[in-house]
């Protein structure tokens, strides 16, 4: 299975953050996106997810060497400030989730043996998500992929503010779930991303690239991504 | 739509049962005796959430009175020298303006970003076809029955002008007659 992206545009105003963007990633691998800030991370993953009209170019899904254009419900996003329902707890939210999807979906697992696959404690899981922190929110969404199973699994900037345990939990469960997925995280974080990796793309100038393989654990990596980065004019400034 | 409209009810009521809980807690004194485990308990939440259920009907039915009431029954009552019929047209003239022209313009529910729709459609995968007709029906099924159940109490002193009672004609303090009215509706 391939993610296609060819030739993809998006402009705010006149101006364009995302100019013909393309690339291929393919399912068993975890492709971490680095770009600065304001370089258009975002933008490309809410056009990704649906959440934003594109301004030119095509995403395909190709399986079994067949075509498709990506739909919403192929792929999974997870945010990097989650909007949930605060008053419900993580056992009543996952509930009526699998209420609302029975039938469509096929659930294998009971709603506690998800809970546990996320190593979510019967304490938490009975917790208002109000009371949630950033890591066991980002938690609770990656637990409902887990029931739906996206095709595509899109992580904005995570991993960012979750202590060294949660942290390495989730990249645990990332490596896990990449051999039925496809993953694609953004981050700054280099360190984090050639940890964690398979393969780097960088966003600049509204074009995707990728960085060698070979460059990635080589000593001079954070000094070339630095490099592809620094000649593109900080967008916040622009 | 049944199945959605119910799971729509529980989310609600269950958020709702919730908030009581979360407030409980928040109270001076009494709000430390209650323990957080008490958002597991989900039979004894089903009790309070049906409470809730029950309570959010009686808070939008006195809503809806009380719209009635002030801005519509007082507002006619206190108007002088016309006669019953007049008042009654008037009083219909208002309700009809007020229920099915601004307020089709000023409520347009179907537009208003709510963080419920978010969570029903983008993170529970809910058909937003399905979601909104569940949701529209249920509201202006409420809103139906609440206005008319509303207004019938304020009717029976809409009579009172076609019979040719006129309490501001008649010297009769308007505000003291729709007091007497909407205690009677309360029973």
């Amino acid at each position: 299975m391939r993610l296609r992206i060819d030739g993809v545009v998006k402009e705010f105003d006149g101006k364009k953050v995302l100019q013909g963007a393309s690339y291929t990633f393919e399912k068993g691998k975890i492709y971490g996106l680095l770009g600065r800030n304001g370089a258009g991370k975002t933008t490309l993953f809410n056009c990704l997810s649906g959440e934003m009209g594109m301004d030119g170019g095509k995403v395909l899904l190709e399986e079994d060497r067949q075509a498709r254009e990506l739909d919403e419900q192929d792929v999974g996003y997870i945010y990097s400030l989650p909007i949930l329902p605060e008053f419900l707890t993580g056992y009543e939210f996952v509930r009526f989730f699998m209420d609302i999807n029975r039938g469509r979906l096929q659930m294998d697992r009971t709603i506690d043996e998800y809970f546990d696959m996320m190593s979510m404690t019967e304490e938490d899981r009975h917790k208002l998500i109000k009371g949630y922190s950033h890591g066991m929110k980002n938690k609770l969404q990656m637990l409902l992929f887990l029931i739906t199973k996206p095709l595509v699994i899109l992580l904005d900037e995570p991993l960012t503010s979750f202590d060294v345990i949660v942290a390495l939990e989730m990249k645990t469960m990332l490596r896990e779930m990449k051999r039925d997925h496809i993953l694609i995280f953004s981050t700054h974080i280099l360190q984090l991303a050639s940890d964690l990796c398979d393969e780097l793309v960088v966003l600049s100038k509204g074009r995707l690239s990728s960085v060698p393989a070979d460059l990635l654990r080589s000593p001079e990596f954070e000094q070339s991504v630095i490099d592809l980065l620094k000649d593109e004019s900080h967008a916040e400034n622009a | 739509m049944q199945k959605t409209l119910s799971t729509l009810i529980a989310i609600r009521t269950s958020s709702m049962a919730n908030l009581v809980v979360y407030y409980l807690q928040k109270l001076p004194l009494v709000g430390k005796r209650i323990p957080d485990r008490l958002y597991a308990k989900l039979g004894a939440k089903k009790i309070l959430s049906a409470a809730a259920f029950l309570l959010s009907l009686l808070g939008n039915f006195a809503g809806k009175l009380a719209f009635v009431g002030l801005f519509l029954y007082l507002p006619v009552s206190a108007v002088p020298d016309l006669s019953g019929d007049e008042r009654w047209t008037l009083f219909l003239h208002l309700f009809f303006l007020t229920s099915f022209v601004a307020a089709g313009v000023s409520a347009a529910t179907i537009l208003e970003p709510k963080r419920e729709k978010y969570v029903a459609v983008k993170l529970m995968r809910l058909s937003p076809a399905r979601y909104m007709k569940a949701a529209l029906a249920y509201r202006y099924a409420a809103y139906f029955v609440f206005l008319c159940a509303g207004p019938d109490h304020f009717r029976s002193g809409a009579r009172g002008w076609r019979a040719g009672c006129h309490p501001a004609r008649s010297g009769a303090d308007p505000v003291a007659d729709f007091h007497g009215i909407s205690s009677s509706a309360a029973v």
